[in-house]
């Protein structure tokens, strides 16, 4: 990889073209591999696709560009303090829409910080929900027949079900 | 309407994230989460989360039974709580900021003589000693509100055996984590003044059934001074205190139980404590041995001495029993070195012996309490093999 590369350009899945400085590229893993790969060399065109939509890349760059500074130089108390602050702004997002897709987004490129936070924060909003807005938030059908949904009230007489 | 499809190792990531009230309503969400979630792998990997985010953190689990005199009659009717106190007080998930959590009174023991055995990764094991010939046992988790009644063992008396009335039964309770399996060991011995080799059966939950290994444990002598039925278990070992004579004198050791070998040890107690002929048990400890010894000094005082092992055996708190209020008995140590007592008139305190800083715990006027740490766990949420709900 040449050292004068400073930012990198990438496609997302729907095609269209983001740019990412190196230094936040480095807090994914499989992003890290490609900086080292050919395939950012100054004589190299190609444009590689990252399997994630705009919407959600969107969000993953701005994850990166902040974390960047911190994951490469190591911060003081203070900024990891206002670090915790941006974290929980930043994930006041709409569940369905965004951060499901950041889950897998952050799974996918094996960011670990991203992937803590996003499930962290799919676990906080699931803490006060009963069975069926769990159902509604995660689109999933409730596959149980009548006498199995009977069974389940008998035996778990502490869950909320509606 | 489109279905959202997490690979399972994100679900299981947010899965062990979630406190446990919320994992039982997503058991009920679908098909495919309930058999994620009640996987006895995924209820091992929860297990060991959750202890790793409580490492500085334990609960102490109590329980007491509270006497009532029935109105109107002249028997009293014994009712059952428990409580869980956690120093952080977050836990408290009613909103109430107070470290104790409210006691909840439980519907499913209604003997009057239990006591509980001992708690292990959330569950709880209680046993009825007032039937000798068939010792009821229950295995709990208090936290899901499921408990199982265990199978009757195999080694019983017969009240027409006119020995019978010298049998005394002891248990200990654990987990293998090899096997990763729940284990309830059960001794029988007779008090009669001579040594002699226990009989032996091992219930594993896995199995719900009782295995005898009769002939691997040693001769012991139940000598009355000695609290044997005080039991502990650290990292699958089981610790009991028994005697054994030896060149014509009582000597007092630590009998020891490994839960993933089934094989049985013995451990040296403090020099001190080898001839005593004073009261002595384990005592519930976080994570290490500890023994708690009563004895009197010659001015006729009653002192209470801990000891703990690490490495070695060290004394860790010594004390007039008068003190506090008069220490009636001694429930539990924790890392921490805090005590948990019990105080003449009916009152459970925790004490820090190094500021002498004392807390209120909360349940007063019982007439038995015991103590242990607890973990939140999803053992028994399967409900397999006559598990039960309340």
């Amino acid at each position: 990889m040449s050292s004068s590369v400073e930012a990198i350009t990438v496609l997302s899945s729907d095609g269209d073209e983001f740019k990412i400085t190196v230094s936040a590229a480095k807090l994914s893993k499989p992003l890290n591999w490609m900086l080292e790969d050919v395939c950012f060399s100054d004589d190299c065109d190609e444009v590689p696709t990252i399997e994630v939509n705009s919407k959600t890349l969107v969000k993953v760059i701005e994850y990166c560009e902040k974390h960047a500074p911190r994951a490469n130089s190591g911060a003081s108390d203070s900024d990891a303090e206002e670090l915790k602050k941006w974290d929980i702004e930043f994930m006041k997002m709409d569940v369905k829409d965004i951060l499901f897709h950041i889950l897998m987004a952050a799974n996918y490129l094996h960011m670990e910080g991203l992937y803590d936070l996003a499930c962290q924060t799919a676990a906080d909003l699931m803490k006060g929900m009963t069975v069926s807005q769990i159902r509604k938030i995660f689109h999933i059908k409730n596959d149980f027949s009548s006498e199995e949904q009977e069974q389940l009230r008998r035996q778990h007489p502490g869950c909320s079900f509606d | 309407m489109s279905h959202y499809y997490f690979p399972q190792v994100i679900l299981e990531e947010i899965f062990h994230r979630l406190p446990l009230k919320s994992l039982v309503n997503c058991i009920c969400v679908c098909k495919s989460w309930k058999s994620l979630i009640s996987d006895h792998s995924f209820i091992c990997d929860h297990l060991n989360r959750t202890i790793q985010a409580n490492l500085d953190n334990s609960s102490l689990f109590l329980f007491t039974s509270l006497k009532k005199r029935v109105q109107g009659f002249k028997y009293y009717e014994c009712q059952d709580f428990y409580s869980l106190y956690s120093d952080n007080h977050q836990q408290s998930d009613d909103g109430d900021n107070s470290s104790v959590m409210k006691s909840s009174v439980i519907p499913l023991f209604t003997c009057e003589h239990k006591e509980m055995v001992g708690t292990c990764n959330g569950l709880v094991c209680l046993a009825d000693y007032f039937v000798l010939d068939t010792s009821d046992l229950i295995i709990w988790n208090p936290c899901i509100q499921k408990y199982l009644v265990l199978p009757k063992p195999s080694v019983i008396f017969r009240l027409s055996d006119p020995d019978h009335r010298r049998n005394r039964v002891f248990f200990g309770f654990g987990f293998d984590s090899k096997a990763k399996d729940f284990k309830v060991v059960r001794l029988v011995s007779t008090i009669n003044n001579k040594e002699e080799t226990p009989q032996v059966e091992v219930f594993s939950l896995a199995s719900c059934s009782w295995r005898n290994i009769t002939g691997k444990a040693p001769p012991i002598l139940l000598c009355m001074q000695v609290l044997w039925k005080h039991q502990m278990s650290i990292n699958g070992v089981i610790y009991w205190v028994v005697s054994q004579r030896r060149n014509g004198r009582i000597h007092n050791f630590i009998l020891t139980f490994d839960l993933v070998e089934e094989e049985f040890g013995e451990l040296m107690l403090p020099e001190i404590l080898r001839e005593s002929p004073h009261q002595l048990s384990i005592l519930v400890g976080e994570d290490s041995l500890a023994v708690v010894h009563t004895y009197c000094s010659e001015a006729d005082e009653e002192y209470i001495s801990i000891w703990v092992m690490k490495d070695l055996w060290s004394e860790v708190f010594h004390c007039d029993t008068r003190r506090y209020g008069g220490i009636s008995s001694v429930l539990a140590i924790r890392n921490s070195g805090e005590l948990v007592l019990r105080i003449y008139g009916g009152m459970i305190i925790l004490l820090d012996p190094v500021n002498e800083s004392v807390k209120d715990l909360g349940p007063r006027d019982f007439v038995h309490a015991f103590a242990g740490y607890h973990v939140e766990s999803l053992f028994l949420i399967n409900e397999q093999d006559g598990v039960l709900s309340y």
